[in-house]
């Protein structure tokens, strides 16, 4: 019995620990307009929608968000964050009427650097600041 | 004498407080810093609309499926009225500057002058045909006909019980083709503020 009063204890600590933590990331990403500073692959760069230096995100308290590249390019929709995983859900502008998601890795969250993984294909690791 | 000194006295004194009294000091602040002050619409909700709506309108799929029926031809846009639905007073000119400037920028929508700038375009030809050289004057009826129209309202509801006070903004954008009257685009922000005094 005093058993699984100490778990359940332990379990909602956690539970609690993890959601603020949630919270405290949601507020760094809703801080501030990021810009990209570095794209780790070429690949990146030679997508239809490009991911280069210079490119601008902003996420916004709603849960939308803007991406705006070099080439006056947006990407517009919502995000999601869940745990270390980000996900961004926009409209297909090609005009199909289909969503898309795209799936990135918080690296590392800062107030003064955001470090992205993109498991969606092709993959890369961007730093914006 | 010494009583008319020491009303002087007293009229600088009270002078020189008031004047100490009502000191003002100003700062030059980055205007991208978030400062509320209010409560109410403010120059952060202004560029937050815009930037939201800009990508929003941007990346939807009517621009493509225009310029796939068109031979890659840009659309035209013009811009009509936002209508200020709120209980304060709201400049709409600002946001929708930023919108027409992405566009612009983009290189993918080109954006034609609102009625009332159209109806001074026109007086300053007109005045050309008659007092500007042969070479350099320019023709009527020469203007961009628009495919498109934005035109929207912002909306808002207020909140209040004693010190606590909730501010909600709805912007309301859309896009219609001239033509057929189609809507091919509705953008919504909304802004929602939580104030205690």
């Amino acid at each position: 019995m005093k058993n699984i009063l100490l778990l359940s204890f332990i379990l909602t600590c956690l539970g609690g620990y993890s959601q603020s933590k949630q919270i405290k990331s949601e507020g760094i990403l809703t801080s501030k307009k990021w810009m990209c500073m570095d794209v780790s692959r070429k690949k990146l760069e030679k997508m239809d929608f490009k991911l280069e230096m210079g490119n601008e995100l902003r996420f916004t308290i709603d849960k939308k968000y803007q991406f705006e590249n070099n080439e006056y390019n947006y990407s517009a929709g919502t995000w999601k964050l869940d745990g270390k995983y980000l996900y961004f859900i926009f409209v297909d502008p090609k005009g199909d009427n289909k969503k898309i998601i795209t799936q990135y890795q918080v690296k590392k969250l800062k107030e003064d650097q955001l470090v992205l993984k993109r498991i969606t294909r092709p993959g890369g690791k961007l730093t914006f600041k | 004498m010494t009583k008319f000194i020491t009303v002087l006295a007293f009229i600088s004194l009270s002078i020189l407080l008031g004047s100490c009294g009502g000191s003002r000091e100003v700062t030059r602040v980055d205007p991208n810093t978030q400062i509320d002050l209010s409560g109410k619409w403010n120059d952060t909700d202004s560029k937050q609309v815009a930037e939201n709506m800009t990508a929003d309108v941007l990346s939807k799929p009517w621009l493509q499926r225009f310029m796939d029926s068109h031979d890659g031809k840009r659309p035209v846009v013009i811009i009509g009225d936002v209508l200020n639905k709120t209980h304060e007073h709201i400049s709409s000119e600002t946001f929708i500057k930023d919108i027409e400037r992405a566009f612009i920028n983009s290189g993918k929508v080109r954006i034609v002058e609102s009625a009332a700038l159209r109806e001074s375009l026109r007086d300053e030809t007109s005045s050309q045909q008659e007092n500007a050289t042969e070479a350099t004057k320019k023709a009527k009826a020469k203007e961009l006909g628009a495919d498109f129209m934005m035109f929207g309202s912002i909306n808002s509801i207020v909140d209040q019980v004693k010190k606590e006070k909730v501010f909600t903004y709805k912007v309301n954008l859309e896009l219609a083709d001239l033509e057929s009257t189609e809507k091919v685009w509705i953008g919504d922000k909304e802004i929602k503020k939580y104030i205690k005094n």
